[in-house]
């Protein structure tokens, strides 16, 4: 790939020829307006190829030059300063610092890039390189906590899967709560972008900003504008990692002898004959019979201590004053986490992940007015799996205990569990980890992506001045692909005992299975069009803008859609857009933009939404009576009120269509006596729901930008409230006299949500040392006020009044004491309690404990509050960065065969060391009331195993994210390599994890801990720029 | 020439950074060094320190506790009461094997052998370990088939007879006590000849053959059910036993979804009809065919054994997991109304307990077995053995009417196939048919879903 890129480079270079001219050396220094010479600086000639060169530590430069050229002096922090050579042999150049005053910070916005002064909505602008230390290949794994008003998690940490996040608060429990991403104006896929290849990230949170998407922009837009070639000496920055990825925490088991001590101890906690003999323990404490009872650490066994990655990236920029490019690629390859690699000749099954990105753009003056952009994209990502898929995997793992059955059988037969089940198919989950992982063959997927874009700027200041016109046209496409090869071997299961002469008897429960194949792929195919008109103006002190936009689009699968039409039918939205905006003197700012947005998913009277939203601002740091303050750089209050729309409704399609279908069976018979002509008669399957239209979010945000002390201190707080309507859900609840055959949908719905988001910077110069702090918090509360759910005479049981997804279960008491405990309480009615099972509290008082005692408990899996804080110091070349990331508001129930012990009973299921070892109930040796687990039970336990206070935990946590550690080697000797920078660093993630919870990584959000866990990573690299 | 020498810096560059992504891509392979156990060390003397347990019997696992055994199973003789020991495990400080037949002696011995199997060390452990006789469940007849698909249904020697498939009731022949018949629903029925050791197809010529029993005077013929669904068919025939049970000649009366026969010692021959639900008393004298009751459920089998006096019957109410008791009316010459003696009537369950509070899953085959003990006390002598077939357990019903279980369920488990101590290791699969035999005191099993014959035998 590098090569291939590297040859383009190669190839742009040919069609140069030199014209004849006066050729000269031109010498001289480069200093900065106090005289002091700069190291470092990149001379370029204009509009000619090559690296040019870079002045020494004195300031020093020598290049060759053809006389009537331009030159061009470029350094980081600097006015860039351009001088023609005409004869003379030195040229002694002064560079001005620019001004990088926060009044001149660029933010993207939804119609274009804004000074961040004159914004009016809640937008954040994300620092690009905060993003760039984390490890993942996804740019979504390093938003949490990074981003204020992002909350995100990493549900998996399985090679290629990507993190969860959604913006401010999920206010919906309709299909959809996922932020529309747009990349270079169209919505794309977010970790189809490489982080290096990113200009600007911004995330629009209120109504403001987002109404002009009218429809997609009700959970929050985020915008991405990628980087773009720049006039001037090529630029070519390459970086190279090597990761070493352990897990932060991988669940562990019990040995096998501990496990069946705790097997007896559940059988006769439960006054049930013991599982295991007296001596059959002591064979299994001496390891004495591997084969019937073996002792086996799985995780040990399959897992490696740790994989290896690497990532490497490659971009290159230049070009002259007509054309401009940039080119860039990079590839990443993680290696899978088991152990396999050397069990396996043929072919990996391990859960390998490499991707490839690439990024071509070329920006054209066609004339002095017209701008025409061509870029092209594109990724490929191959995946590869063990024959049976890494969830089964992990299940096995989780599944099989020390004493299940063994890696094999003494004399070479492979093992599985009979569970019983005559059904080969049913009984793959019972195939131990290491026959899974190296024996069921492997699954190939492969996704290859690209993106086209090819957008025209044309200046119209010749008919007025201040208009422009800007049309953009895309196509995308996506495509995945996967081939599963899969086998079996032939398995056997031995019997509890040995036959009188000692040996094994086997049963063989399934055959062997030669490898087959399936394969399949499914695609999409995604055109945008849009044109967008601006008129900028200011008279005096009245600045004026305006924007009118039209857009379309269309998305449609073109693989494996099946038989039904609908499955073909592109999915189109269309809509006009406009915006206007005003200011007197840049201290009065006043916003008002709509979106016009039709979905062709609704029927036509209810197929188009008008989203307006009014913004303002008052920048009181321009007012004159503080602009004299000096310790104020900005000051500004901004208010909006908008509305925007979400029309995802999941997989509904056209839900204004009825669907009739033949009555089944029977019908009616025309024939004569014994003869037959019979009809069926006809039937609403599904009723059309015609009024179906936008869900609309209204949204208010109030906030404050500042930034003081020569912009030392800067930041933002913002408090919003949304009222999210007619959340799109099934009626389940209509009576049976309406006569439906099934439930029908309708916009229903009601949200309400409201939260602050904050976050701030302080820099500071220590002599030499550069110190910044920074911190993020985003808070969220949302409520339910309406939704489609069964009425009660127990308030407490309506979600209504509770948050979106809250956890709800009965209270316990903890555990009974005694039988007079139990006699003394309410009737539990699950099913009989001992004294140490759980103790529940009875909620409505009727003597009865039932699901009717179960009320809202804890808050939500998904966390309600995210923060992030962090510090970064700089010292000559040395600099440190550190961040934490921590959530709150976050309970989950834990539940599970691995939570809730020995519950499916024989020869499945783990015990984890963590709750095996800890204060629980113990039949005559610990029969403490408040112990953390109740006392064991061999199988199902209705009681104990259901959801309550006592299975709920809290989910908040406070991690060291990443630790990034950098040295920049010293200008003179990177010069001296015709170098312009060069770093190498450091950089550890998840390095500690402060929590309650200790069973697994508590940002998994998972309930049973059966997941791929979260990666700790260090990394080492270095990145070159020249 | 100017560009020459740019793209000269730019390849040297470019060489500088691929060297670099070389060298960070390279990984470095980690190898693994496995730790041997020690092995038997010939200038340290062999011990045995101790052993668990300290008693049991044959098939038992023993743990013997010492030094310097070694790893090598095949390099370690073991004899316990002078019969040698299977070893199964060892690890230089214990050793596991397995208690030999007959081991009464319970000297424990082990010696280590070199590459030409001499003895070069020996131990010797200072208690003996104490032998128990105690009744054992084996497998007696039958090849227990790994593979399930490489089943093979033959007739043959005791040593090579296949399998059977359907075991569903077990008879002997009431003057040849070394012939024991079995059927086998839709499968072939056989006979087991103990002289000859010889198992062989018994062709009944019916679709399914459910039962078979004995007339109670004369040759003592057999009484073959067939259990098939027509209401025009009939039901009974008799095998005789001077056409060596070859002819067989029909009870002249229709009988459909007969699972239940039995020969009153009177001589009257009852029969229960699974879809109609009632037994019937035939009388081979008058050739009457008359209702004794109707039994409370229809549509379940039900199986019918009769005690050796005649005092009574069990009804065996198979898919209502319930076992019911009918008197005889010596009077009338025939069975009351039937009572439920254990079980619960159509509840499925495992539990011991007196009467109804016991519970059974689909009880099929029971015997009468005479108890001594029940001598001195006097009244009903007869234990009632009988297969629960979902219960993979043989369960007894003692007069008093506790329900225990007698065997199976091998180490608090389910179904399986186990050989060893009745409670503590044996396992069935499904077991369907029992039969007692007075003369070697021992029962046979018909273990269904393991087509086997299993026998639960005292150890000699």
């Amino acid at each position: 790939m590098k090569i291939i890129l590297l040859a383009c480079i190669a190839c742009l270079g040919i069609p140069f020829n030199a014209i004849a001219q006066v050729e000269i050396v031109v010498q001289g220094t480069v200093t900065d307006i106090n005289k002091h010479p700069i190291s470092g600086v990149s001379v370029s000639i204009s509009n000619t190829p090559g690296l040019g060169s870079i002045t020494d530590i004195d300031g020093k430069y020598s290049l060759k030059v053809n006389s009537y050229q331009t030159l061009v002096f470029t350094y980081l922090g600097y006015q860039k300063q351009e001088i023609l050579v005409k004869t003379q042999k030195e040229i002694n150049v002064e560079l001005k610092e620019s001004d990088a005053s926060v009044l001149n910070e660029v933010v993207v916005t939804a119609t274009g890039a804004q000074k961040k002064i004159a914004i009016t909505g809640a937008i954040t602008t994300v620092d690009v390189e905060q993003l760039k230390s984390n490890p993942s290949s996804s740019v979504a794994d390093g938003l949490a906590g990074v981003v204020p008003g992002i909350m995100a998690m990493q549900t998996s940490g399985r090679p290629g899967s990507i993190s969860e996040f959604w913006i401010r608060s999920i206010s919906t429990f309709g299909a959809s709560n996922a932020a529309l991403v747009l990349i270079d104006g169209f919505e794309r896929d977010l970790n189809e972008i490489n982080v290096e290849d990113i200009e600007s990230f911004s995330v629009l949170k209120d109504a403001s900003a987002t109404a002009i998407y009218g429809s997609r922009g009700a959970n929050g837009v985020i915008l991405i504008t990628t980087k773009r070639g720049k006039e001037g000496k090529v630029n070519i920055h390459a970086k190279v990692e090597g990761f070493y990825n352990t897990f932060t925490k991988l669940p562990e088991f019990v040995d096998g002898y501990q496990y069946a001590s705790m097997a007896n101890e559940a059988k006769v906690a439960r006054n049930e004959q013991p599982l295991f003999s007296s001596g059959e323990l002591e064979i299994l404490r001496l390891g004495l019979d591997p084969d019937l009872f073996p002792n086996v650490d799985w995780s040990d066994l399959v897992l490696r201590d740790g994989a290896k990655s690497q990532r490497s990236i490659l971009n290159i920029n230049g070009g002259g004053k007509t054309a401009r490019y940039y080119i860039s690629g990079s590839y990443q390859n993680q290696q899978g986490m088991y152990n396999v690699d050397d069990a396996l000749r043929d072919y990996n099954t391990n859960a390998n992940f490499r991707k490839y990105t690439y990024r071509l753009s070329v920006d054209m003056d066609i004339t002095k007015s017209t701008l025409l952009t061509a870029g092209i994209s594109g990724s490929l990502r191959k995946q590869n799996d063990p024959g049976v898929g890494t969830d089964a995997i992990w299940t096995a793992l989780m599944g099989y205990n020390a004493i299940t059955a063994p890696v094999v059988y003494s004399d070479g037969k492979i093992p599985a569990d009979d569970d019983g089940d005559d059904d080969p198919n049913n009984g793959d989950g019972r195939i131990n980890p290491w026959t899974q992982a190296t024996m069921t063959g492997y699954n190939e997927n492969w996704s290859n992506n690209i993106q086209t874009t090819l957008s025209l700027n044309q200046n119209l200041n010749f008919l007025t001045k201040g208009l422009r016109l800007v049309s953009r046209f895309g196509y995308d496409t996506y495509n995945n692909n996967y081939i599963n090869r899969s086998k079996r071997p032939e398995l056997w299961d031995a019997n509890r005992y040995r036959d009188a002469d000692g040996e094994l008897i086997f049963k063989r429960i399934f055959e062997e299975k030669v490898m087959t194949q399936t394969s399949g792929s499914d695609g999409e195919k995604r055109e945008f069009f849009e044109w967008e008109l601006h008129y900028n103006r200011s008279i005096g002190d009245h600045r004026f803008g305006s924007v009118i936009k039209y857009n379309q689009q269309a998305k449609v699968f073109t693989q494996n859609i099946g038989t039904d039409l609908k499955n073909g039918i592109a999915r189109r939205l269309q809509g006009w857009a406009g915006r206007v905006n005003y200011n007197w003197k840049s201290r009065y700012y006043i916003d008002f933009n709509f979106g016009y947005t039709g979905s062709e998913n609704f029927h036509k009277d209810y197929r188009f939404g008008f989203f307006p939203a009014i913004s303002g601002a008052w920048n009181i740091g321009e007012e004159p009576f503080v602009k004299n303050a000096e310790w104020i750089n900005m000051l500004k209050v901004r208010y909006s009120y908008g509305k925007t729309g979400n029309d995802n409704l999941g997989d509904v399609r056209f839900p204004y269509l009825y669907t009739i279908e033949q009555m089944d069976g029977g019908g009616y018979n025309f024939g004569d006596f014994d003869a037959s002509d019979s009809w069926s008669g006809m039937r609403y399957s599904s009723v059309a729901a015609t009024n179906v239209s936008w869900e609309i979010a209204t949204k208010q945000d109030l906030g404050i930008d500042y930034s003081f002390f020569q912009d030392k201190l800067n930041g933002s707080v913002d408090y919003f409230t949304e009222r999210r309507e007619g959340i799109y859900m099934s009626r389940n609840f209509l009576p049976g006299f309406v006569g439906l055959e099934n439930n029908t949908s309708a916009n229903v719905g009601i949200v309400e949500a409201q939260g602050f988001d904050s976050h701030f910077s302080f820099k500071q110069k220590i002599r030499q040392v550069d110190l910044t702090f920074r911190g993020n918090i985003t808070y969220s509360k949302n409520e339910i006020i309406e939704r489609d759910e069964e009425n009660t005479i127990y308030d407490y049981k309506l979600q209504a009044g509770n948050r979106v997804n809250q956890a709800r279960g009965l209270i316990d008491l903890g555990l009974f004491k005694d039988y007079e405990d139990i006699r003394n309480s309410p009737t539990q009615t699950f099913s009989e309690v001992m004294p140490g099972d759980i103790k529940y509290k009875d909620v409505n008082g009727d003597g009865i404990i039932n699901d009717d005692d179960r009320v809202a408990i804890g808050a939500t899996t998904r966390p309600n509050l995210t923060f992030g804080f962090g510090t970064s110091v700089r010292w000559n070349g040395l600099d440190l960065n550190m961040h934490f990331q921590g959530v709150g508001k976050s309970t989950y129930f834990i539940d599970g065969s691995s939570v809730y012990m020995f519950s499916l009973g024989e020869n499945w299921g783990n015990i984890m060391s963590d709750m095996a070892n800890s204060n629980r109930w113990i039949l005559g040796e610990n029969e403490d009331p408040n112990a953390d687990y109740p006392r064991l039970t061999y199988g199902a336990n209705a009681n104990n195993y259901r959801k309550s206070t006592f299975w709920l935990r809290d989910g908040s946590y406070i991690r060291l994210k990443t630790l990034d550690l950098g040295y920049s080697l010293p200008q003179k000797l990177v010069n001296r390599a015709h170098l312009k920078q060069v770093r190498v660093f450091l950089i550890a993630t998840n390095l500690l994890t402060f929590t309650n919870f200790k069973l697994w990584d508590p940002e998994l959000g998972s309930s049973t801990g059966k997941t791929y866990p979260l990666s700790r990573t260090f990394s080492a690299g270095v990145s070159i720029n020249l | 020439m100017y560009m020459q020498i740019q793209n000269k810096v730019r390849c040297w560059h470019i060489h500088r950074l691929l060297l670099g992504l070389i060298v960070l891509t390279l990984t470095q392979c980690k190898k693994e060094t496995v730790t041997q156990e020690g092995g038997f060390d010939a200038s340290k003397p062999v011990l045995i320190t101790d052993f668990y347990p300290k008693e049991g019997g044959v098939g038992n696992n023993l743990i013997i506790y010492g030094e310097n055994f070694g790893n090598d199973p095949t390099k370690i003789i073991v004899t316990i009461g002078g019969k040698v020991a299977k070893v199964i495990g060892i690890k230089n400080n214990s050793l596991y094997c397995t208690i030999p037949e007959k081991a009464y002696d319970g000297d424990i011995h082990i010696a280590i052998i070199d590459q030409q199997n001499k003895e070069v060390a020996s131990a010797m452990s200072k208690e003996t370990f104490s032998y128990n006789r105690k009744l054992l469940v084996s497998t007696f007849l039958g090849k227990y088939y790994q593979v399930s698909t490489d089943f093979q249904e033959k007739e043959g020697p005791f040593n090579d007879c296949g399998a059977f498939k359907g075991i569903m009731w077990l008879s002997f022949d009431p003057k040849n006590k070394n012939h024991l018949y079995f059927t086998a629903d839709g499968n072939s029925s056989r006979l087991i000849d103990f002289e000859n050791e010889y198992v062989s197809y018994f062709r009944t010529g019916f679709g399914r053959t459910s039962i078979i029993s004995w007339k109670a005077d004369g040759d003592q013929d057999m009484v073959v059910a067939d259990n098939h669904a027509s209401d025009t068919k009939y039901g009974n025939y008799i095998f005789s036993r001077n056409s060596n049970f070859l002819q067989k000649e029909a009870i002249p009366v229709y009988a459909r979804g007969v699972q239940g026969t039995m020969v009153h010692p009177n001589g009257e021959l009852y029969y229960s009809r699974y879809r109609a639900g009632d037994v019937r008393r035939y009388d081979f004298e008058s050739k009457e065919d008359k209702l004794v009751f109707a039994n409370p459920y229809s549509g379940i089998a039900v199986r019918m054994v009769i005690h050796p006096s005649g005092d009574y019957a069990y009804l065996i109410e198979n898919e209502k997991h319930f076992i019911m008791r009918t008197d005889y009316d010596r009077e009338k010459k025939t069975f009351k109304t039937p009572y439920t003696i254990c079980g619960g009537a159509g509840i499925s369950g495992y539990a011991d307990g007196i009467g109804t509070s016991a519970r059974l899953h689909n009880p099929v085959q029971g015997v009468f077995v005479k108890n001594l003990e029940y001598d001195a006390a006097g009244g009903d002598q007869y234990d009632f053995y009988f297969c629960d077939s979902n219960n993979h357990a043989i369960r007894i019903l003692t007069p008093q009417g506790r329900v225990g279980t007698f065997a199976g369920r091998g180490n608090n488990g389910t179904s399986g196939y186990a050989d060893g101590d009745l409670r503590t290791e044996a396992r069935f699969n499904k077991p369907q048919a029992i039969a007692y035999d007075d003369e070697r005191e021992c029962f046979y099993i018909g273990d269904t879903n393991n087509y086997l014959i299993r026998k639960i035998a005292r150890e000699e």
